[in-house]
């Protein structure tokens, strides 16, 4: 079977040199034949690599050691799920995923009867196929995911080395998955762009056709992205979400540039301009999801979420973005005169302007984020010094940017079109600013520290959420002025019926959500490190928690050791804690599984770090625990599904979704 | 004379009796101070994760060792030096801004933000035209009202044409 996998894999290969070729020379002599046939080639690769995935996912689940990459990544006791789930975790599986969710929407893209008359159809398939063939290419002569045990080991290993623990966690399986579908689905857009600019068709038509594939993209980024973070929080055991790792920092950057796109190409859309910038986002969104796969694999740099680095492999990739990059920039370049602007701005205030003023903070953190990335890089170059560029440089750096990103986010919606006027901001912005300001006072004083920056970022956070409040409100009141209809009536076809503008609110809401978590979680977090005997207390700000000793159990191969602590709050008894630490039968580390007790609140997080045990009585005598509490992390999680709900309902199909920003010349 | 030794000594006991509980304070470790410095160092196993992150046998070992170092009085920045001396530049957590060419570090991205902000502001004196006349007697009309007034048309338009 897994030669087969190999063959399919080779087919593909083969078959997209072909393809390419054949939607090249298609395009050159209008051959109606051969375009048809490039087509079925597209069909046959997407068929190929998923005859190809099939058969790793069996063989993952079937635990045939043979195969080198089922017995690095599973274990004859691995749970189903994570058999399944282990066909990412590795390097070469996780390319196979990669291509297959790129053939697959290639081939939607090439089958899809909107796109069949306007021409453009096989430009984009033969740069989506010409991108799946690196991917191939590099599958097939760097991480083949099908080379045999004996080939790599010298032997057929009786037993699996099974899957690192820290990867058997709900929140790892959909992460990577996640993310890809992000990731690759930019790849869409990116290949309209470039259609447009070979094809010099430049008007907001590439546009509009890869709108959703642009914000479900985002949107799967986003979820991504969130993934990434709940897995952190609950499975690393350090109290944390975002440790500005480069890999983390490699899947923020597009996610950054990839919503500066999605509010820029609304002033092209509306205004006919800005679209040198709109095409050098895309390239560069599609360039940093690239960057961030090649970063997990050549080892440059140090990071948690690396794969085996191998420096061939990143040879290729960065050959790959350079080639991808040149092309890209030789296009914008050649074009630019088509690409000049077609309108202009009618006044400093107005909601376009407003929309450069966010698109410049999006980038810029994009930039700071990219910057302090590479940094380490470039001072070994210059100076011969490798330093370190982590947290305390991500925070200081990128945390202003992106709070006065959060303020933007407000004042954004609420500015007219075209031209605002002095009335027209006082009437928007007099009451939330004012409400925002007294709740930032209210907060400086009542919460703990007297933080000046924490006050102000919630109550930039409260401004946000006033103004997207205030903008439902006003359009029900419009409606039900205008119609007669009752208010809740009013509110549910005002929304409905404008998907794409008020699903764009859910979604603000959504990040507002997620940013007062990460204020809440950073600024105003307890910790507390405390090592204790059997009876002991650890008290925590209205927490304390009980130590009553440590247990032990078996949970399938693998041996748990805890510790049951009941919790009282405010005098009050609220529940049992249960930190706990497990020792694998396949792993030498043991994993830590944080226990949370969550409230909308705060949550309270426990982890047992460690104990001392007494030869002589052959007992446990003490035990360490950390012991944070957490305030308005839930918010993070409920922002996500807003933020993902929000998206859903902006690009659903119908005419709500369609309402978008009008051109007017 | 013997009576004026003897004050002499009472006092200075007395004075050791209340320095006492001050002097012991000064080994007690300042877990804020603590935290700060853990905060600003990486966990050298080249595991690479933060300090603060990280729970491996070295980042106890260096736990430990800040924990000692404030206790013989170091200040911070003494031990982040003691810090690199040992394990080189790169356990800071971020670039030292007290090397001349980390500085750029830190200040690129906010001149980059800073010409981005300049360059939108040359581009939109460029662009608007109307700025002169930006506070004529158009009619402006609310966002919300507008999007409402915008689609109620529509469907009269489908209703009677």
């Amino acid at each position: 079977m897994a030669d087969l996998g190999y063959l399919s894999l080779i087919l593909a290969l083969t078959i997209s040199i072909y393809t390419i070729i054949a939607f090249v020379i298609a395009i050159k002599t209008g051959n109606r034949k051969l375009k048809n046939s490039a087509k079925g080639g597209v069909a046959a690769i997407c068929l190929l690599v998923t005859t190809a995935s099939f058969i790793l996912i069996y063989h993952l689940v079937a635990s045939d050691f043979s195969i080198a990459y089922v017995a690095q990544y599973t274990s004859t006791d691995l749970p189903l799920f994570y058999k399944f789930s282990a066909f990412w975790a590795g390097n070469s599986g996780s390319l196979l995923l990669w291509s297959w969710v790129l053939a697959i929407y290639t081939a939607i893209i090439t089958f899809s009867k909107k796109h069949e008359q306007d021409g453009k159809l096989p430009y984009v398939s033969a740069i989506l196929t010409f991108n799946n063939l690196f991917f191939l290419f590099v599958m097939l002569f760097f991480a083949n995911p099908f080379i045999k045990s004996v080939q790599k080991f010298g032997y057929v290993p009786a037993e699996g080395s099974g899957l690192n623990p820290m990867l058997q966690n709900p929140g790892m399986v959909f992460h990577p998955l996640t993310l890809y579908l992000g990731y690759v689905g930019f790849a869409v857009p990116f290949a309209f762009a470039i259609t447009a600019l070979i094809l010099k068709k430049v008007d907001d038509s590439w546009i509009k056709v890869t709108r959703r594939w642009t914000v479900i993209a985002w949107m799967f980024l986003s979820l991504g992205n969130l993934y990434g973070a709940q897995w952190a929080y609950v499975e690393l055991g350090w109290g944390g979400f975002w440790a500005w790792d480069p890999v983390e920092n490699a899947s923020f950057i597009p996610w950054l540039t990839g919503t500066a796109f999605l509010h820029s190409v609304m002033i092209q859309e509306r205004k006919d301009m800005l679209k040198i910038w709109n095409m050098a986002l895309i390239i560069v969104t599609f360039l940093s999801t690239i960057f961030g796969t090649f970063l997990t694999r050549s080892g440059v740099l140090q990071s948690v979420h690396s794969f085996a680095s191998n420096p061939g492999l990143g040879t290729v990739f960065l050959i790959f973005m350079s080639f991808v990059a040149l092309v890209s920039l030789y296009l914008l370049i050649d074009r630019i005169n088509l690409l000049k602007q077609g309108n202009q701005f009618e006044s400093y205030l107005s909601k376009e302007s407003s929309f450069l003023v966010n698109n410049l903070l999006l980038v810029g953190a994009a930039f700071a984020t990219f910057w302090g990335t590479i940094f380490p890089l470039i001072s070994e170059a210059v100076r011969g010094v490798r330093v370190t560029v982590s947290v305390p440089f991500f925070n200081q750096v990128n945390g202003p940017i992106l709070l006065a990103m959060v303020f933007v986010m407000g004042i954004c919606p609420l500015i007219a079109w075209q031209r605002s006027s002095l009335k027209n901001l006082r009437n928007n912005f007099m009451w939330p600013l004012l409400i925002a300001a007294v709740i930032g006072v209210v907060l400086y004083f009542y919460l703990p520290g007297r933080q000046l920056y924490g006050a102000v970022a919630f109550a930039v956070c409260a401004f946000v959420i006033l103004t997207i409040v205030q903008e439902f409100y006003r359009g029900t009141v419009v409606r039900h002025r205008m119609t007669g209809e009752g208010y809740l009536t009013a509110l549910g076809r005002l929304t409905v019926r404008n998907r794409r503008r008020y699903g764009g609110y859910i979604v603000h809401l959504g990040i507002v959500f997620i940013v007062l978590a990460v204020i809440g979680s950073y600024g105003y977090k307890l910790e507390v490190t405390k090592q204790v005997k059997p009876g002991e207390t650890i008290t925590i700000g209205d927490y304390t928690l009980t130590y009553n000793g440590l247990m032990e159990k078996r949970e399938g191969a693998n041996a748990v050791v805890y510790a049951e602590m009941p919790v009282v709050k405010g005098g009050k008894h609220i529940g049992t804690i249960t930190p706990e630490k497990v020792f694998y039968k396949n792993w030498q580390q043991p994993g830590t599984e944080v226990a949370i007790r969550g409230t909308l609140a705060e949550d309270l997080y426990v982890i047992l770090a460690t104990w001392e045990w007494d030869e002589k009585t052959q007992s446990v005598t003490s035990a360490t625990f950390k012991v944070n509490v957490n305030p308005l992390m839930s918010w993070m999680w409920i922002g996500g599904y807003l933020l993902v709900l929000g998206t859903i309902f902006a690009v659903w199909p119908g005419k709500g979704s369609r309402l978008g920003p009008k051109y007017t010349q | 004379m013997r009576q004026k030794v003897i004050l002499l000594l009472a006092v200075l006991l007395l004075n050791l009796v209340f320095a006492l509980p001050a002097l012991a304070e000064e080994y007690v470790v300042d877990e804020k101070l603590f935290k700060e410095i853990e905060a600003n160092l990486m966990c050298t196993d080249g595991c690479g994760m933060y300090l603060k992150s990280c729970d491996n046998a070295t980042a106890q070992q260096m736990r430990a060792e800040i924990r000692q170092k404030l206790k013989e009085g170091m200040t911070p920045e003494q031990i982040y030096g003691y810090m690199i001396s040992i394990y080189g530049e790169e356990v800071m957590a971020a670039p030292p801004a007290s090397i001349p060419f980390n500085i750029a570090a830190w200040v690129t991205p906010f001149l980059a933000i800073l010409g981005g902000g300049l360059l939108i502001y040359t581009a939109l004196d460029k662009w608007v035209f109307y700025r002169k006349t930006a506070e004529s007697d158009t009619v402006l009309i609310d966002e919300a009202d507008l999007a409402e007034y915008e689609e109620l048309v529509d469907e009269e338009i489908k209703k009677y044409y």
